[in-house]
Formats: structure tokens, sequence, C-alpha cells
């Protein structure tokens, strides 16, 4: 296997008035293709900003992180939005759907804007949204707002599907129905999946463990017990 | 494409303040169009229809008749014509003007009907025809003669049909004009005789002079100081002004609230901009977006609103043009106004917008996505009062207001805003009465003026006697027309009082506040003046400034007058008298009736009770609109404290007293600094659009109209209350447990 991410020695300090913070302190890390990698943490540990400067959406005061072997943090501003168009697919804790439009176009907004898209009925039918098309956010229960939001990451089919809390809100039956389906999807179209979660069971379905405490790696673990997210015990 | 889907969903979810910012913007685009374009419409047709039908540059009465007139001509390359009238009842009171019918100069047009045939046919002007109701074919007696109306007509030199060239207030009811054939004036033993000029050359001065060599010049008025030919320049200008100030006041209000509405609707929407950065959306393509409401606002805004303003264009000219006796030939579009009334919002909004979206888009993606950090600022106004001493509901309020600054500051201006356009009817309307009830029935006591055609030695029957003529002031390089009475020092006909209240005798030198104003003159300052008729010059120093805002005038004592002027001792060209003097016709220039000026009134009056209607009917629905806006932002804004405060026990009424209810201060405040905004505007205004005349516009404001406007503001605010009543009744008591918990 070779590794699409591969950070190294990255830095990311926050101020706010007289009080600093370093939310990451010399983390490196590599994820390989096709692999679920789940980083676990309790709040303020640093995962939520490392999984934002690998999707782009937050800068890095030193370090590399290069994916795909092309460091990031030297894309200009094009590049950057070609990378987020093209490779990552971003699925949030709270779904972050656009509420005024329906299941479908939600998924179309991202559809529209990436240079290979998979059909949208089909990745509808694939997360189980079949017959919901036309439902607006609020006309759906948390977990089938979560599976669109799922939906609309994949349906570009990013070659990194970066997953902030995706379980968060959600209770245990139907967490276990989006790991499910973060799962299939994984195999499926050999996404590779990057996890980060205060919620130690998700660990069980992943590839590698990666633990986190106060901006730097605490273990980083290959799971030899991987089990379905079918099975995960919560 | 979503994106798109999005923005009109999200404009029909907020259709009740989307619409009325739409709808500020249709009334920019109409007031704009309309008006500008009513006003180059009306110049397009006063020029054409002065140049074809060659209206006159001046003219003048002589003392004997001119024999021979091409000489003139080809000495000075004049064109002149000779010119009858009479004046002849109509009925009692009403004074139809007979005209001839001319061939080189001031030429009749038929607006309607036959042009003259014969002897007994006669062409009416329209507002004359229609104030009696007189229709094309009927016979009407005149002179115990009967005469055939063949048609309806408009002259060049009486487009505003005035008895007096001097005068201001036409009068349709009792006094109108209408040509015939030359032959039935040179029969009419009343006529005057006068003469129309066209100069092609600077030579003005020159042949007044050779007039005035083998002659007498009795009375000479250039066009600019022919009210019945300059009026109407002086209200196109004012329409023109209030088609460009209005629309703009409009405009930059509904650009503050587009801009208001839109910088809440990015904050609600913080975390799907974020998210759509997330997505790999541009930055160009986010800004687009946003772009896209003003746009859509802006654009359909002005098409509805030009295309509004179109229609609104006939019937604006023809009341227009039918109030002065204009024929409208053409109407066009004018492209230049009409690219600028659909562009200008666009123009307005697309960089103040995109700088709005801009600031948004500054905000780093992650923190877009968590929504924006969430600031309850303390600021250091906040830090500065001592509000521990207050009761917890006034505390409440306090800060509410202070931490709201900027929206409080735009309610105030809203209202300001309201109170100007309120104030601006009524102000007209009360200066307008002021003018003429008050300061013309306190200044003129007397019923008749007659003017005769040539200087008198020996006394009237009755009556005043006093004379008066034409001059010229060099102002700024141009000439500004003035007009110098000689009185005698014990006139009572008419009464002066200086600013004070304090009566002024005719043994001094006294100006009107109207010329004083005009040209800035003080007491002490002496003026350079030139006789028009005769170019004798002379300097007089101004002694006294009167109250009186009736043409440019100075008053000085008819010994001196005539003795500056080279005139007879105790000659006298006019007498001022409470009774009908039996003079000769022929021996007078006009007689004038001060009843007829109030009658005139009057008659102006009337359709202004409605044009102030109006402009209160759209002053109040702009209130309602910003305040309705600002409140219905104000409820959303504080939606998850309303709830909570709706948790805790607080019935609506409380509610609406704490989070809202305070505004009315702002409105208060707004209608109390509009008021001398109003007075300083309007009197701004109508110093522009009176420069070109002889009138100068005295702005008074009575406690009625203030109470009324006050009133009407006060309505407003309480029907912006009731409109949002509703989403203050909708906001659900679990927001503030859902929002706690997200």
């Amino acid at each position: 296997m070779s590794s699409i991410v591969k950070i190294e020695a990255i830095n990311k300090s926050y101020q706010s008035g007289n009080s600093f913070f370093q939310a990451l302190s010399n983390v490196s890390l590599q994820v390989e293709k096709g692999e679920i990698v789940v980083v676990l943490g309790p709040s303020g540990s640093g995962k939520s900003t490392m999984l934002n400067a690998i999707g782009a959406i937050d800068e890095v005061d030193s370090g590399k992180i290069c994916i795909d072997q092309q460091d990031i943090t030297q894309f200009n501003n094009h590049q950057l939005v070609n990378y987020r168009r093209e490779e990552i697919g971003f699925v949030f804790q709270m779904y972050n759907l656009i509420p005024n439009l329906t299941v479908y176009e939600n998924i179309e907004l991202t559809a529209n804007i990436c240079s290979n898209p998979l059909p949208i009925q089909e990745v509808i039918d694939a997360v189980g949204l079949n017959g919901m098309e036309d439902r607006f956010p609020r006309e759906l229960s948390g977990g089938q707002q979560q599976r669109v939001s799922i939906a609309r990451a994949v349906v570009k089919t990013p070659k990194l599907l970066l997953c902030d809390e995706p379980t968060g809100a959600l209770d245990s039956n139907t967490s276990k129905e989006i790991l499910n389906l973060i799962e299939k999807i994984n195999k499926e179209y050999n996404t590779t999946v990057l996890i980060i979660t205060h919620n130690q069971a998700i660990s069980e379905m992943a590839n590698r463990v990666v633990t986190l405490k106060d901006g730097k790696i605490e273990s980083d673990v290959v799971n030899e017990h991987i089990k379905s997210a079918e099975g995960i015990e919560w | 494409m979503p994106l798109r889907k999005k923005l009109i969903r999200t404009i029909l979810e907020k259709k009740a303040q989307f619409l009325s910012a739409w709808l500020l913007i249709v009334m920019s685009s109409i007031v704009f169009y309309s008006f500008t374009s009513a006003g180059a419409n009306l110049i397009d047709n006063l020029d054409y229809f002065n140049k074809t039908n060659r209206v006159e540059d001046a003219h003048f009465i002589v003392e004997k008749p001119l024999a021979d007139l091409s000489q003139f001509e080809e000495r000075f390359q004049v064109k002149i014509e000779k010119r009858y009238r009479a004046d002849v009842s109509f009925s009692t009171d009403t004074t139809l003007r007979l005209l001839d019918e001319t061939g080189k100069i001031n030429l009749s047009s038929v607006v309607k009907g036959e042009a003259l045939d014969s002897e007994e046919d006669i062409l009416i002007d329209q507002g004359f025809a229609k104030a009696h109701e007189l229709s094309i074919g009927e016979d009407i007696q005149l002179n115990d003669k009967t005469y055939h109306v063949t048609g309806f007509m408009a002259i060049p030199d009486y487009i505003y049909p005035l008895k007096e060239e001097s005068g201001f207030l036409k009068n349709p009811d009792a006094f109108g004009v209408a040509v015939v054939k030359e032959s039935e004036l040179e029969n009419l033993k009343e006529n005057l005789v006068y003469y129309s000029v066209r100069f092609s050359e600077n030579n003005r001065g020159q042949f007044k002079a050779f007039l005035n060599q083998n002659n007498q010049l009795i009375n000479w008025t250039d066009k600019k100081d022919n009210n019945r030919i300059s009026f109407i320049r002086g209200d196109i200008e004012g329409i023109k002004k209030m088609g460009e100030f209005l629309p703009i006041a409009i405009l930059f209000i509904s650009i503050a609230i587009i801009l208001i509405l839109l910088w809440r609707l990015m904050k609600k929407e913080y975390s799907q901009i974020g998210t759509l950065y997330a997505l790999g959306y541009k930055k160009s393509e986010i800004i687009r977006h946003y772009l896209s409401y003003a746009s859509i606002l802006a654009i359909s805004g002005s098409v509805v609103g030009t295309f509004l303003g179109w229609l609104f264009l006939h019937p604006l000219l023809s009341a227009f043009a039918s109030y002065y006796n204009l024929p409208v030939l053409v109407v066009e579009p004018h492209i230049v106004l009409l690219i600028v009334s659909l562009m200008l919002p666009l123009v307005f909004f697309i960089p103040l917008t995109y700088y709005l979206v801009m600031r948004v888009l500054r905000i780093t993606p992650v923190s877009l996505i968590k929504g924006g950090e969430l600031k309850v600022k303390v600021n250091r106004l906040e830090r500065l009062l001592k509000l521990d001493k207050l009761t917890f509901k006034r505390k409440f309020v306090i800060r509410e207001i202070i931490r709201n600054l900027p929206r409080a500051l735009f309610l105030t201006i809203g209202a300001i805003f309201a109170t100007v356009l309120l104030l601006f009817g009524f102000i007209s309307k009360n200066s307008m009465e002021y003018l003429v009830t008050d300061n013309f029935n306190s200044v003129y006591h007397y019923e008749y003026n007659y003017i005769y055609s040539s200087l008198q030695t020996t006394l009237p029957d009755s009556g005043q006697i006093g004379s008066s003529a034409p001059f010229t002031i060099n102002y700024k390089n141009e000439k500004q027309s003035l007009t110098i009475n000689g009185l005698e020092p014990n006139n009572t006909a008419i009464q002066l009082q200086d600013i004070d209240g304090e009566r002024l005798k005719y043994d001094s030198v006294i100006i009107n506040k109207s010329l004083a104003d005009k040209i800035g003159l003080q007491k002490g300052d002496t003026i350079h003046v030139t006789n028009q008729l005769s170019n004798t010059t002379f300097d007089i120093t101004i002694d006294h400034i009167a109250n009186s805002y009736l043409g440019d005038m100075i008053y000085m004592p008819l010994n001196q007058f005539n003795q500056l002027n080279g005139y007879p001792s105790g000659s006298y060209n006019q007498v001022f008298t409470n009774k009908e003097l039996d003079i000769s016709k022929e021996n007078l220039v006009s007689v004038t009736k001060s009843s007829d000026t109030v009658d005139g009134f009057k008659q102006m009056i009337k359709p202004l009770n409605y044009g102030i209607a109006g402009i209160a009917l759209v002053a109040a629905i702009i209130s309602v609109i910003i305040i309705y806006i600002l409140i219905s932002l104000l409820i959303e804004e504080n939606s998850f404290k309303i709830s909570l405060m709706k948790v805790i026990g607080y019935n609506r009424g409380s509610i609406r007293k704490m989070m809202i209810g305070y505004n009315i201060w702002f409105i208060i405040i707004g209608f109390l600094i509009g008021i001398p905004i109003t007075t300083l505007s309007i009197s701004a205004f109508m110093n522009s659009i009176t420069a070109e005349m002889n009138v100068s516009f005295p702005v008074k404001i009575d406690w009625f109209s203030i109470i009324i406007s006050f009133s009407i503001l006060i309505l407003s605010y309480y029907i912006s209350l009731w409109l949002n009543n509703k989403k203050l009744k909708s906001i659900p008591m679990t927001e503030a447990i859902n929002r706690s918990t997200e």
C-alpha cells in the first residue's frame, strides 16, 4: 500500500487576546490508501485542527501536508480550491446541509462543481435515501441528514473522506448505520477514510487508531482485530 | 443550479422583508424616471414649440406707433411684428384677452380643432376652455359679436396665461387668451398696440437707444422677465430636481435596508458559507451568490420601476402641459435617462454588497463552519454608564439600545427621511398660503392697479399715484432684472414692514426680501441700476429691507424716482385704487385686480392639496416599510432571547415593551431632527428653482402640519408593530432549548 496522506511535523497555534494556544505540536502522520483511520482524543486535543488542515480549510504554521505526494501547504488559492473540489469529501457532526435545498439538490451542490461525479441517483440509492430525494433537511431525521451529508461528500468520488465526529449527534443505532455506510463507501469506492471522534468504540472498525492529546500524537496503533461497523459494541 | 434555487427559496422565505426593500427600489425608479424624463420631455417640447412657433425675445410699447418696421429689421437684423391685444369681458369678472393671428413671431398652434378661417372664428386657450366648459363648434358672445370656436390653441408668449407678465398666479376662471383675425382687433377701440421682436445679434442696447431717439419707450419686457414665458422653466427645473433628489434619497434608504438584510442573512448562513468553502466552492462563486440577492432586487426593481415610470410619465406630462398651455408634440424615452434609471440601483448596490460579502469572507472557513465567533461586546459607552440603580427592565432596554446603536441610528435616519417627505408637502402649502394670504394681503391694500401707456401729469379723480419701470443690475456677471417703484411718501396702497414688523414709509429706499435674498443685499449697500427703457443709469443706497416676497422690487420716493430717471416732476404711470376708474382702455397698458390674484391662488392651491395627500401617503408607506423591516430584523436577531423570555414567563406585552417598545423614541428623535432639516432643505430647493423667477419663497410651517405629520409617523410605527406581531407570536419556546443544546 502507498500512503495517500503524509503529514510531517505540523504545528498550529492560536492567539486570542493575550492567551496563546498550541493546537498542534510537531504532529506527523501517515495514512495509507484505502485505510480507515480513526483519530481519537478529548476536546481540545487538536484532532479537528488536524482534520481541517488536511482538508485545506485551515492553515498550519509550519510543516508539510502531502496528499498523493503533493504538499498542499505550498498550493496557491486556485490549487487549494481544486484540491477541495476533487480530492476531499467532508462529513460534519451537524451535517451542515443547506436547509432550503432538497436531498437531491444538496448532493447536486457538490456534483455540479467536480469534474467526475457519480450519478446522483446511484449515490442516493447507495446511502439508502431512495424515495426521499425531494425532502428538505427539516423533514429528515438526524441519521437521514447525515446520510445526505455522506452522499454529498461521496458523489465527487473523493480520494479522502474526512469525517468530523460523524455520529456525534446521533443515537447508538443510527450511529451504527452511519458507520456501516462509511465502511461500505470505503470498500465500494476504495475511499480512504479519516474519522475524528472522541468515541472510543468507533476505533474498533479502523485499520489504524491514532490518539491525540494536547496537540501531540500519543499513540498510533494498527488495529489487529478490525470489527465491522455492525459488530461494534457501543 | 442548486445555489440559484437556494437564492429564490431564501427570498421567498423572507418575502415580506425583501418585498419591502424591493418596493423602495421600485418607488425610487418610478420617481426618477417619470420626473426626470417628464422634465426632459417638457424641455424638448418647450424648445421645439418656442423654436417652431418663434417665441419673441422681448416685447415693447412705444409712445408713437412705429411707421416702417422694415427699416428696423434691416438696420438691426431683427424681426419685428406689430401686435394687437384687447381685453374683452367674457362674463362678469372674467376677461378674455384677444390676440391677433401673427405671421412672424409668437405663432399660435392649433392643439385641437381647425385654424381660423373667417373673421367670426376664434381659437381659445385650452385651460380657459376647460374652466368655462367651452367646446369646439360652440358660439360665444364677445362685445356684442358672436364668434365661432374653431379650436383650441397654444401660443408661445402665453404658455403660462397670466394677465400681467409680472404676475405669478394664473386663474383660468378669470382670465384666458384667444386668437382672432388681425382685422377684428384693428376695429376694436380698446385694443393695445405693442411690438414683439426677435434678435439675431447682441444689439439690444443700440436698438432701444434708437427707439428712444425719435420716440419714447414706455414698456420693455425681455423674455426672461416675462413670467408668461419664463415661469415654466423654473417649474421644469423643480420637477427635474425633485426627480433627482427624491429617488436618490429613497435609493440610499433601500440600499441601507438591503445591506442590513444581507448582513443578517449572511450572519445566519455563516456555517453554510463555510461548508461551501469546504465542499470546494470558490470565493468568487460565493460572492456571486450573495451579490445575486442585491442584483435580483436591483434589476427587477429598476425594470419594474422604470416601466411604471414610463406609464406615469404620460399623465404627468399631460397634467403639466395642460397646466401650462404647452402642446405635447413628442414624447421621447430619453435613452440616457432610461439607462440611468435601469442601472442606478445596480451601480449603487453591487459595490456596497461586494464590500459586505468580502467582509464576511475575511472570516476563516473554520470559524464560518462553526457559525462565527459569538461576540457580546461590552462597549465603552456601556461601561461608562452606571446602570446599577435602575430597575432590571430599564437596564435591559438601555443595554439593548447601546449594543445596537447602528440600528438605532438607521431607524432615526429613516424617521428623518419620512419626516422630510411628510413635511415637504405641508411646508409647501403653508408657504404658499403665507405668500398670498398673509404676505400679499398685508402688503397690497388696493383692488385696482391701472398702468398707463404713457407718463401722466394730471392727477386722477381718485386713488394714489405711483410710477414703475423695469431696471437691471449686474449681479455675478449677469443682468438681474428688477422693478423700481416710485411712491408718494404717504402711500397706503402698498404697505411694507421691515423684518421686525415696523411699518416703512416711502421717504427712503426700500428693497423687498425676495430681491435682497437673491442678490445678497444689506441695509446701507449701494447698487448701480440701469433703466431698461431709457438706458439711464444711477446709484441708489438701500435704507430698509421689507418683509415682502412678491416680485423683485425696490421702492423709493416718487420725486426722487422721477428726478433720477429724468421724468417730469410730478409725473406718474400708475394708480392704485379701491374703486373702478373710468379710464379709456387705449391709455392703459394693463389693469390688475388684487382679488383675481387671490382667486388664482385659491385655484392653484386646490390640486396642491391632492399632491400633499399623495406625498404624505408615499411618506407613510416608506416609513412603514423602514420600520417594519428594522423591527422584523430585530425580532429575528433576538429570537433566542425572546424565546427564553417566554420560557421564563414574560408575557407578550412585556416582551414587546422590552425588546421593541423603546424604538418609538428613535422615531420621535428622527421627527424632531427632521423638522429643521426639512425647512433648510426646502429653502435651498426653492431658492434653486426660483433663482430665475422674480419671486422668492418664504418657508413657513404651522403647528397643525407638525401634529398631522407626527400622527402619520406614529401611526406608521404602530402599523409596523402590528405587522410584526405575528412574527413575535410565532417564536416557539423550544427555540431557546434547542439552540442551547446545539
